[in-house]
């Protein structure tokens, strides 16, 4: 699969190449289980092709049958109901926040969630799940490669990343 | 690609072959990675084909059509997961669970090479959300601009993700080999 892929940062990495060949393998292992799945999905699904409204699906693998069609047109009905009733009622009554200080609270809301400056950029990128969730340092163990990465996203060099993370996390222990 | 989307969503059906062809059986391939039997891959595959055909006409053309295909997809995977332990409640757990029990290989001709089963059981112990990063990128495929626009992150951080989860696999598979030698 990787074949279709761009290069990685990893890929200078035998052990790495080895995994990711790996996984490849793992990939082309379940492709090649059911023979004829793409022809039976094509005869399945072309006479949806271009329709409108709610999707009657019927499945033809083998332990499938029907999907739930009806469940689904139940659920659909149920959303449908459930849009539609706040949106009459909306149309139904006075606006209550005038637009212009909604448009004022949406610009603050954009000001909250963008990252004020390059060095919060970083940050805000290496504060991933790992980090969270273990307590780990983002400075730990992946911190050069987590350098590695950003710099290969940004265009930039692993060392100014490396500079201008050191710098940063100096002034957030100074704080 | 974006062509082909284009015509399939006027109704050409060579067109819509070419997508099938092209992404049914990474799809199918993604549900499997993430536990689903062969069967139900299947059948959650061609559901999703399904609908695709039926909302290619209002889908907008910007280069993210894998990411709204797998995320159909997932979704699928993840209702149908929670349909099932709702139905566990009420009868037998190991009976309602079935077919999401892991992506162990269906049995086939030839046996499963040992590096293989080494490697399914190691991505077995990973987080969902680690292995939601692997399964995107090995088994589905995408790029990592896809999968950021997919789970929604910076890319850097999924880059980031993406090596740890690696080099936590990495980890397992030679604690095992240094468990076995």
């Amino acid at each position: 699969m990787s074949d279709r892929l761009p290069a990685s940062s990893d890929s200078h990495d035998p052990a790495l190449e080895a995994l990711v060949q790996r996984l490849d393998d793992h990939a082309r292992a379940f492709a090649a289980e059911r023979p004829g799945m793409a022809d039976r999905i094509f005869v399945a699904s072309r006479g949806e092709l271009g329709a409108s409204g709610p999707v009657a699906v019927i499945g033809s693998a083998p332990s499938s049958g029907a999907w739930r069609s009806a469940s689904w047109r139940a659920a659909a009905a149920v959303v449908a109901l459930a849009v539609s009733v706040p949106l009459v009622w909306r149309a139904l009554t006075p606006t209550a926040i005038p637009s212009d200080v909604s448009t004022v609270r949406a610009g603050a809301r954009m000001a909250e969630l963008a990252p004020a400056s390059h060095s919060e950029w970083l940050l805000v990128a290496l504060v991933d799940d790992e980090a969270a969730l273990h307590g780990a340092s983002a400075w730990g163990n992946a911190g050069i490669r987590d350098a590695d990465a950003i710099a290969l996203t940004r265009g930039s060099s692993a060392d100014l990343v490396t500079i201008e993370l050191e710098e940063l996390l100096a002034g957030e222990a100074g704080r | 690609m974006e062509s082909v989307l284009s015509r399939a969503a006027r109704g050409d059906e060579q067109a819509w072959r070419v997508v099938v062809e092209s992404y049914s059986g990474r799809v199918y391939g993604l549900l499997r990675s993430q536990g689903a039997n062969a069967d139900l891959a299947e059948e959650i595959t061609q559901s999703v084909f399904c609908t695709l055909a039926a909302k290619l006409r209002d889908y907008v053309e910007g280069g993210r059509f894998e990411s709204w295909l797998f995320r159909i997809a997932m979704n699928r995977l993840r209702d149908e997961a929670r349909r099932r332990r709702r139905h566990a409640r009420s009868v037998g757990e190991s009976e309602a669970l079935e077919g999401l029990a892991g992506a162990a290989p269906e049995p086939g001709p030839a046996p499963e090479p040992e590096q293989l089963q080494a490697l399914r059981a190691a991505m077995a112990q990973l987080s969902p959300a680690d292995r939601e990063v692997i399964d995107l990128r090995h088994v589905g495929g995408m790029s990592f601009k896809q999968m950021a626009d997919h789970l929604g992150e910076p890319l850097g951080t999924l880059l980031a993700r993406h090596h740890r989860a690696l080099a936590k696999l990495r980890g397992m598979l030679d604690d095992k080999a240094g468990g076995a030698a």
